[in-house]
């Protein structure tokens, strides 16, 4: 049975690890390598490292990380951050990742996801959507780091999304991110229930019930960073709680 | 030496990376006396079928192929490799593949069921084979496909996944090999599966 993914969320900057405490398993808890290393051990199912680095000579430093995980672990990871150009999903796949997400080029230049896809397959274009409520009772597209509204509507991109060849969605919901009170149920149902590809919730996960919550309402994977690098949610345990709560999980 | 064929179809460094893990080397080429000389040949690929076959027929690889199959030698075809190995393909159009185990490749039905099948799913065992060595229905290898193998005679089935219907996950016809699923990327199973095939190598 297909199994529900859990998975990582990794920021990088000038080549290490944004957020994190201290982890007793592992000595530097800020280099990319060795945490990412550490979460395949422990059970995560899948990764995604996101460049928050905004200079060019800093983008190489990135690639350089790319390959060095790639030779670490032997478990699907993602790439985010800065890609515009089909030129861009080409490094970062030659250096080993599985797949690349695309948030803001996409919305200023959606036949980047066509290109991408038709060029290196679906499997590997991810659509970042970063989706914010509004009064209307619908969601707007943001983004530049969930700034700027381009007025969009989330639901409707989505399918344009999978309509151009995105082979995955991450709907990153604005309202949630960073609260820890849980993903936005009704955005992942309504997107879940609309698309034939794969979701990814993000922004929300503060305890295990918001796990089983989301992947309930049909999110087919669970996004989250800060409960993983605070290790206030350790994945094994997670893991064990999410299959006691009847969801087909791997367990390591 | 195993011969991963290149045949610009992603990146191949991966499943040379994962090689080495099971203390297998592998070399990436195009060179068909490479091919000839290997212990074994990897036919990886990702992307769309007739794309994969154009590239191979462009750098004239599949007469290589099919000679050094003829002559027993280990083929292993790792996700859309697995695919080629087959008759025919639906993917966009209906294309004509290796032809080495009878079948075809299939969308998968409508349903409620996502598409492409994504992530970790469990091996469920068809017929014996050492490849199954230490493999249990408890362990999980990762998927990413949208078309699947619909073989002519299940018995070439080693494994399958169930996802609404039975994906083949290991196929095998005499030295002819294919996984679905991404060995290079399903973590300890992953390796122990390269493991097992090392020991067939040899």
């Amino acid at each position: 049975m297909l199994t529900k993914r859990i998975i990582p969320c990794l920021d990088v900057d000038h080549g290490r690890v944004v957020k994190g405490k201290k982890f007793q398993d592992i000595q530097d808890v800020a280099d990319p390598v060795e945490l990412g290393k550490f979460y395949s051990d422990q059970g995560a199912d899948e990764l995604v490292f996101y460049d928050i680095t905004a200079s060019s000579e800093e983008r190489d430093i990135f690639i350089h990380i790319v390959e060095k995980v790639a030779e670490a672990i032997r478990i699907p990871f993602t790439i985010g951050g800065g890609i515009s150009r089909v030129e861009d999903f080409r490094k970062v796949l030659m250096a080993g990742a599985d797949k690349v997400s695309v948030n803001s080029a996409a919305v200023k230049n959606p036949q980047l996801i066509r290109d991408a896809a038709l060029k290196f397959g679906a499997q590997c274009v991810v659509l970042s959507i970063d989706a914010k409520r509004n009064n209307f009772g619908s969601w707007d597209v943001y983004v530049k780091g969930g700034r700027e509204n381009t007025g969009i509507d989330a639901i409707e991109w989505a399918k344009r999304g999978q309509d151009l060849g995105a082979g995955e969605i991450c709907i990153n919901s604005i309202d949630t991110d960073g609260i820890k009170e849980g993903y936005d149920i009704e955005l992942n149902q309504k997107l879940s229930s609309l698309l034939t590809i794969p979701i990814i919730a993000s922004g929300g996960a503060g305890k295990m019930e918001d796990f089983s919550e989301v992947l309930k309402a049909g999110a087919d994977a669970a996004l989250a960073a800060s409960v993983f690098h605070y290790k206030e949610i350790p994945i094994p345990v997670l893991k064990n709680y999410l299959s006691d709560e009847g969801i087909p999980i791997r367990k390591v | 030496m195993i011969a991963i064929v290149d045949y610009d179809v992603g990146n191949l460094k991966n499943v040379y990376t994962a090689l080495k893990d099971v203390e297998l080397d592998g070399i990436i080429t195009r060179d068909k006396k490479i091919l000839d000389d290997a212990d074994a040949i990897i036919l990886p690929g990702v992307g769309a079928f007739s794309d994969a076959m154009n590239k191979l027929r462009e750098y004239d690889l599949v007469e290589s192929l099919n000679e050094n199959v003829k002559k027993g030698k280990l083929l292993l075809g790792i996700c859309l490799g697995m695919q080629l190995l087959f008759d025919k393909s639906y993917e966009d159009g209906e294309f004509n593949g290796l032809s080495y185990i009878p079948g075809e490749i299939v969308r998968f039905p409508e349903s409620q069921l996502k598409i492409p099948h994504m992530g970790w799913n469990n091996l469920i065992k068809n017929v014996e084979s050492p490849l199954l060595n230490q493999i249990s229905e408890d362990d999980y290898v990762y998927f990413v496909h949208s078309y699947y193998a619909s073989p002519l005679d299940f018995n070439d089935v080693i494994a399958y996944a169930d996802y609404g219907v039975k994906v083949p996950g290991i196929v095998q016809r005499n030295n002819v090999i294919g996984m679905q699923f991404h060995p290079e990327k399903s973590a300890r199973v992953g390796k122990q599966l390269l493991s097992n095939l090392k020991e067939m190598i040899k």
